[in-house]
Parts: structure tokens; sequence; C-alpha cells
């Protein structure tokens, strides 16, 4: 009885969302057939981000530069002890999923739909955590379980006298940057995209224990701060997005200060190590490659592929995931290499060198790496997140019902294809519309007249408009073109 | 109040688990009543994927799914045959797919 009640319930999980191999941020394909051409939306599109190219002209002005606007935040004090409360549960709470989904993902069920380690991994965590830093602020730091972790053994070592402090004191090599960051980025892009281990819960969990002892090694050797800031690759993901958040926190004193949508971008930060560019190219080209692999146009470069390189090809498309994503982070950082370098030369005359024109227009970008996951992961993290209710419930996949929710089902009708579309089409543009205006918020901040900074951010309006054209297409290739 | 949909009628003649190439993609629009007329020539269960609604047959005994689309997207419609051991996986490829489009 029980065996055919579970093995209908897997069937019915499995029912949920037809994916079977893939556990990650996919549901199932949405279809629409737009009310006009695609080229209708992709030259609206471009003609708004065009537009705000000029508007910007017009009526940004110096008075802004660089400088946050004092007017535009207000700050709430925290009182200390309470905030010290908050912290304390909530990282009590974040390191209790951890270890569950670490042992969910170790002894539990290894069919991944009945397994709460992928779902929470991918789609609660990774998607839902972007999506939350991106409007609340980078709160990542009170709730990650690695830092607590590395908190805790220090605490405990400072208590029996081990040592005075477990950080080893060693010095980041600056060369190396935030290299490490991006690769991890591309990585972890990898291991959702490419490689199968995503959707088996034993493997995903070695992954995240072999995470766990880099993590520490490295937050031991270099130092908490210091490797944090160079190659934790999600602190360093979600401190990013978090930039874009109308909030910000701070923890000592404990206050939470308001600011403009963006703001956080243009106030320039005190440290912009090597590597930045790759990382936020990272972040962009990720979840374009996500939404190429596996659709029309990757069938054509895997063709191409094939007739390259004809015998690195391998059956399980390794070769040519591996190589897709890397073509995609190259294509990006290139795109943006030639951009500076436009700029550069076109205003020759200008005390600005193609270094420092890369490292501080680099901040403009994050709204579109913030557009991009908003439209490719919206309808998947309302409809696909919503399993997390099941699988609370019974997270090994044991037939438990610890909280009554094991029956739940999601409901499949909460976002439809036109309302994803929406979201994918108004998401894309204001991201490459609030990036042309903050890139001329950062130029005028350089001290150029309004000229100057047309002339200046003329390359990289065209770099947003070719943005703007290409991800439209590929978020919608999958919605409008598809023979089965 | 807007007026109910007519309900739209399928016959749907599963043959050794399979259908027709021209019968594998069955478009409707979101709020359509539905109703499949189901037969096969073995025994089995077919299912449609998300919507968690499933009939099962017999030789001669046809089934019918009568229900709302009330969700958009694609949608798997799976056979499971009797006579193959249930795996919880599913065939490379579904029997058909519903596609079901916003207005």
């Amino acid at each position: 009885m029980k065996a055919g009640y579970s093995c209908r319930f897997a069937a019915a999980f499995a029912a949920a969302f037809g994916l079977i191999v893939k556990v990650h941020a996919h549901g199932f394909e949405e279809r629409y057939d737009l009310p006009l051409p695609l080229g209708y939306f992709v030259a609206g599109a471009c003609a708004a981000v065009f537009l705000t190219f000029v508007i910007a002209i017009a009526f940004v002005r110096q008075q802004a530069g660089t400088q946050p606007d004092p007017a535009s935040r207000s700050e709430l004090r925290l009182s200390e002890p309470a905030f010290g409360w908050f912290i304390y549960l909530a990282r009590s709470v974040a390191l209790l999923l951890f270890v569950l989904t670490i042992v969910a993902a170790l002894w539990g069920s290894a069919d991944p739909l009945m397994n709460l380690a992928p779902t929470f991994i991918w789609v609660v965590w990774w998607v839902g955590m972007s999506f939350a830093v991106m409007l609340l602020g980078d709160f990542w730091p009170a709730l990650d379980p690695w830092r607590t972790c590395f908190e805790a053994l220090q605490f405990l070592a400072r208590s029996f006298g081990l040592s005075r402090d477990i950080e080893r004191g060693w010095k980041w090599p600056v060369r190396v940057g935030m290299w490490p960051a991006a690769v991890l980025l591309l990585a972890w892009c990898w291991l959702e995209v490419v490689y199968p281990i995503a959707s088996s819960p034993l493997r995903l969990g070695c992954a995240a224990v072999f995470w766990f002892a880099i993590n520490l090694t490295g937050m031991v050797c270099f130092g908490r701060a210091a490797w944090q800031r160079h190659a934790d690759v999600f602190a360093i993901y979600f401190a990013t997005l978090g930039r874009l958040a109308p909030v910000k926190f701070r923890s000592r004193p404990p206050t939470i200060m308001c600011r403009r949508l963006g703001e956080g971008l243009v106030t320039p930060s005190q440290c912009r190590p090597q590597g930045q560019i790759g990382f936020v190219m990272a972040m962009l080209s990720t979840v374009i490659f996500d939404g190429l692999h596996g659709g029309a146009a990757w069938t054509v470069f895997e063709q191409g592929l094939r007739r390259l390189a004809p015998g690195a090809i391998d059956a399980n498309g390794y070769f040519a995931g591996t190589a897709g994503l890397l073509v995609v982070w190259l294509v990006f950082m290139l795109a943006y290499l030639i951009t500076c370098w436009s700029c550069a030369i076109i205003n020759a005359s200008f005390a600005h060198t193609r270094a420092d024109i890369k490292g501080k227009f680099l901040p403009a970008l994050v709204p579109i790496a913030a557009a991009y996951n908003i439209a490719h992961n919206f309808s998947n993290l309302l409809i696909q997140g919503q399993t997390i209710f099941q699988l609370l419930s019974d997270p090994l996949g044991r037939q438990w019902d610890l909280f009554g929710t094991a029956r739940f089902y999601p409901d499949i009708s909460v976002v439809d294809a036109r309302l994803t579309w929406y979201v994918a089409v108004v998401s894309i543009v204001a991201g490459h519309v609030m990036s042309i205006w903050l890139s001329h918020r950062i130029a005028l901040g350089l001290r150029y007249s309004p000229m100057q900074t047309a002339l200046f951010t003329l390359p990289l309006t065209v770099l947003m408009l070719g943005y703007t054209a290409v991800s439209l297409i590929i978020i919608a290739e999958p919605m409008v073109s598809f023979s089965p | 109040m807007a007026q109910e949909r007519p309900e739209k009628l399928l016959e749907i003649g599963v043959i050794n688990g399979m259908l027709p190439a021209d019968a594998r993609l069955i478009k409707v629009q979101k709020s359509d009543r539905l109703r499949w007329r189901i037969t096969s020539n073995t025994s089995g269960e077919l299912h449609l994927h998300a919507y968690r609604i499933s009939v099962r047959l017999q030789p001669g005994e046809p089934g019918e799914l009568a229900f709302n689309a009330f969700a958009t997207g694609r949608f798997r419609v799976e056979w499971h045959p009797d006579l193959q051991p249930p795996t919880g996986g599913h065939a490379a490829s579904p029997l058909a797919v519903l596609e079901v489009q916003p207005h």
C-alpha cells in the first residue's frame, strides 16, 4: 500500500514538471504566440533604450555626479540588543536549513523531485535569494552558513585558548584579484546547465561538502573578509546584486539605510579588485547561456563545433556545453572590452585610460544581470518554488509529513505564459534603461561636460542596444518557436 | 459573467503506445473545456503532466478525460504500458504534447 502510494506520488511529482533530468530552475516550457511579431518587441525595446540615452543627455546633470544625493536616503537606527538577537535567530535558522539540505542530499531519496536539496539549492536559494537581495539589499551575510561556521570555529578556538585568531593572515595576491570568484561562477553555471549533477542529490551534497571545506580553508588562510571579497562566489554574487537594491544594511551600529534604486552602484566602492570584469561578465553571460543551451541556436552551435572538432564531441554534450559556456562569456567580455576601447579612442583627449573606463562603468552593468535573472527565472521561482512546502514536510523523501504539507501541490496557474513574457520584456528594458542612466551618472562624476558625457557613453549605448536585442531574442526563443 | 466556452471534444487513438505524427501536438487556449475520448489497443495508463490527471485503459474499453485548461504551457501526455514495470521515469519522447496558449 505504502509502496504503491510512494510510486504514485513520485509519478505525480514527476508529472508536475516533466523534469526527470533537470530539476533546477527550469519548469515546464511556456508557450506564447506573441500578439505582435518578435521584431516589433525588439525594435520597441531598443527604441526605449536609445530614448533613455537621449533623455539622459538632456536631463542628467553634474549635480548628481557620483556623490549620493543625501536627500535620497534615510536611515533607521536599530536597537543593538534586539538586532543582535535577530541576527542570531536568522543565522540559526539558516544554519539549520543548510544542515538539513546537506543531510537530505547525502542521505535522502535519490529521486531529485522527492529530495529537498535540489529544489532548495537551485530554486529557493539560488534564484530566490538573488531576487530577494535585488529588492531588499544584501542580507546574505546575516544568513551565510559558511560564515556562521567559520565564526563559530573562531569563537570555539578562542574559548578553548587554542589560538588567538584562527585566521592565518596570508596576503591575497593582488594579481589574482576576483578571478577565482569569476571562474567559480562559471563552474557553478556549468554544474547547473552542462554537467548533470544538478539533479543528483548525492552528488550535489558532495559538491556542497567540498565547497564547505574549500570555503572554510580559504577563510582560515586568507582571513574571512579577504576570502569573501575575492573568492567566495556566492557572497560576491549576492553583494553585487544587493548594490542595486534601495536598501542597505550596516551592522555597526545596526542601521537600515534607504536609497534610490541603483544608487549603490553609482557610489564608488572602496575596492575594485582585478577580475571584477570577469565576474560581472559571468553574471550576464551565464543566464544568457542557460537560455541558449538546448535552444535552436544551440543546435547550430553544436553542428559548427562538430565540423570544427569532430573528435572532441561526446554523446553527453559536455564538451559542447563547456565550450558554449566559455564562448558566450568571452563574447560578452570582448564586446565590453571593445566598447571601452572605443570610448578611449573617441575620447582620446580625456584623461581617463581604457583600464580606468573598464572598471568605472562595470557597476552600470549590474542592473542588466539582474534583469536577465528576473526574465529567465521569474515563472520558475513562482511555480516550481512552491514545491518547497511539500519538500519541507518530507525533506528526505521518506513519506514523512512534518508540517502537514507533504501533499501540497503547486498551483501551476499562478503565472501564465503571457505574464512571463511581459515580465521578461519589462525587466530587460528596465535593466538596460537603468544601466544607461547609471553610466551617464558615472561619466558625469568623472567631471565631463554633458557633451563629452554623451560622446563618452555613446559606445556603451550601442553595446546596450545589442544586449537588449540579443537577450530578448534568446529569452523569447523557447516560447515562440518550437517544432514538435 | 463570461459565457461558458463550448466543450472541445478530441478522439485519441493510441496504437501500441504511439500516436500518429499529426496527432502529437494538441493546441488549445487557456480556459478551454476539454474532453478527450481515448482508446488503446494495449492496456496501460495515460497521464497528463502537471495537470495531474490520468486514466487507465484496456483494449476495447475506452476512457475519458474531461478537464479545464487552466494553466498555460507545454505539458507532456505520457503513456505507461502495463507490460513494462514502472521505473518512475518517462520515455524520452512523450505520447503527445498539450500546448495551452494564453489569450
